[in-house]
């Protein structure tokens, strides 16, 4: 029986298409069986980051409403590892063409046939939020070190507490470590203090992204990629339980801030002076 | 040369460490947001606690702190009152409520949210430097 995981976060363009995209390559890559399903309806990408845009036949509506005979006549096999397979979204559909009771059944039926099961959820908290949760045991939740991104993926948590999708782990991505180490972006400890959540993996910035989904080649595959050897040890964490936990640098304060605080000067008082 | 030194020494002051800002903002509506509780009731609270404390004590309200704080997933509302003297008689209900009534428009000018969100955050980190030094032992 495999595990069903949905990658999700409130918040658009934080890097979930992305996150599924490399996570499921590494899987295979791992020697895994995985199916990427795209619940993305309307506006589907996860097709075009794998580079398997051309190939699609049927999609997720053709396979609820039954216009393919089984969903095996929509999966679509990756062009590198043949234990991979997409299961694209319609793109001229509407997000309540699918109800969250045939998602369950959908998955239920993948996680017979596959190790893993990863859905890409839609940004937002309506209808594909719910249909892209539905069937899932476990939710990967992911997230920027920016304040909007923080509080929708607040809010994303919540709601999975609310359905009893319990153990949301985080994936915080897109993360510049020089402005962590000014100060000047959220920190990490500030992240996960705020969602107490678990840390599943810290991925940096890294242009080599970009030219990876220009290219459909997901940057878990190129070795000198940061974000892809990020992505290969989140795939560890996955496959392996007892893989090396995310270590989270605690930040030194600055020579000033220490300063500060030995005169029992708070930094705001400091700064305004 | 003063001027180098003066422009040095206030170039360190100014160092941009926005990101702490941050974290104390979105402690302040993430907390209240699990909450389902708006800024504005969470003010209203304030002024019935002012409400009721300045019954029996002289209270500092500018000093006065009013807000959620998070123990892993758990919230709790935290107060932080500074006592100025006892009030000799304590004010019976309806003139507290006259009090406070007059009191609200001055609050609601005085409330800075980034700044309660400031001393939410620094107190989470006493705690956590407490909580810290506990161990160590």
């Amino acid at each position: 029986m495999g595990k069903v995981i949905v990658v999700t976060s409130g918040k658009g363009g934080v890097g979930k298409t992305t996150a599924t995209a490399n996570l499921g390559t590494g899987l295979a890559q791992a020697g895994k069986s995985v199916v990427l399903l795209d619940a993305d309806i309307g506006l589907r990408n996860l097709d075009l980051v794998l580079g398997l845009e051309n190939r699609i036949v049927f999609d997720l509506v053709d396979v609820v409403e039954k216009k393919c005979r089984s969903f095996r006549a929509a999966l679509i096999k990756d062009k590198r590892f043949d234990n991979m397979h997409l299961l694209p979204a319609a793109q001229s559909r509407e997000k309540d063409a699918v109800k969250p009771e045939q998602m369950k059944v959908l998955c239920n039926e993948l996680r017979q046939q596959f190790d893993f099961v990863l859905i890409d959820c839609p940004a937002g908290i309506e209808h594909g939020f719910r249909n892209a949760i539905a069937g899932a045991d476990e939710a990967i939740i992911v997230t920027n070190p920016e304040v909007s991104a923080v509080r929708d993926a607040d809010r994303v948590i919540g709601l999975l507490e609310a359905e009893e999708k319990c153990n949301p782990h985080l994936i915080v991505n897109r993360v510049k470590p020089e402005l962590m180490k000014k100060g000047q972006m959220l920190s990490i400890q500030d992240v996960q203090e705020i969602l107490n959540v678990k840390i599943l993996g810290i991925v940096p910035e890294d242009e080599k992204i970009l030219r990876a989904s220009n290219r459909g080649e997901p940057a878990v595959l190129d070795p000198s990629s940061r974000a892809g050897a990020a992505y290969r040890e989140i795939v560890g964490r996955l496959t392996n339980p007892e893989a090396a936990p995310v270590v989270i640098h605690k930040e030194q304060p600055s020579f000033m801030t220490r300063v500060w605080r030995a005169l029992g000067i708070s930094e705001e008082m400091a700064n305004h002076a | 040369m003063f001027q180098f030194w003066t422009d040095f020494i206030s170039s360190l002051l100014k160092k941009d460490d926005s990101s702490q800002m941050a974290a104390a903002r979105l402690k302040g509506s993430v907390f209240l947001d699990r909450l389902s509780l708006s800024p504005a009731t969470l003010d209203l609270i304030r002024t019935d606690v002012v409400r009721s404390i300045s019954r029996y004590l002289v209270i500092d309200e500018n000093q006065m702190t009013l807000a959620v704080q998070a123990e892993g997933r758990s919230l709790a509302l935290a107060a932080s009152i500074p006592v100025l003297r006892p009030r000799m008689e304590p004010i019976a209900e309806p003139q507290a409520v006259a009090r406070a009534a007059t009191q609200t428009v001055e609050i609601d000018a005085r409330t800075d949210p980034a700044r309660a969100g400031i001393t939410v955050y620094e107190r989470a980190r006493a705690r956590a430097m407490r909580r810290k030094r506990q161990v160590k032992r």
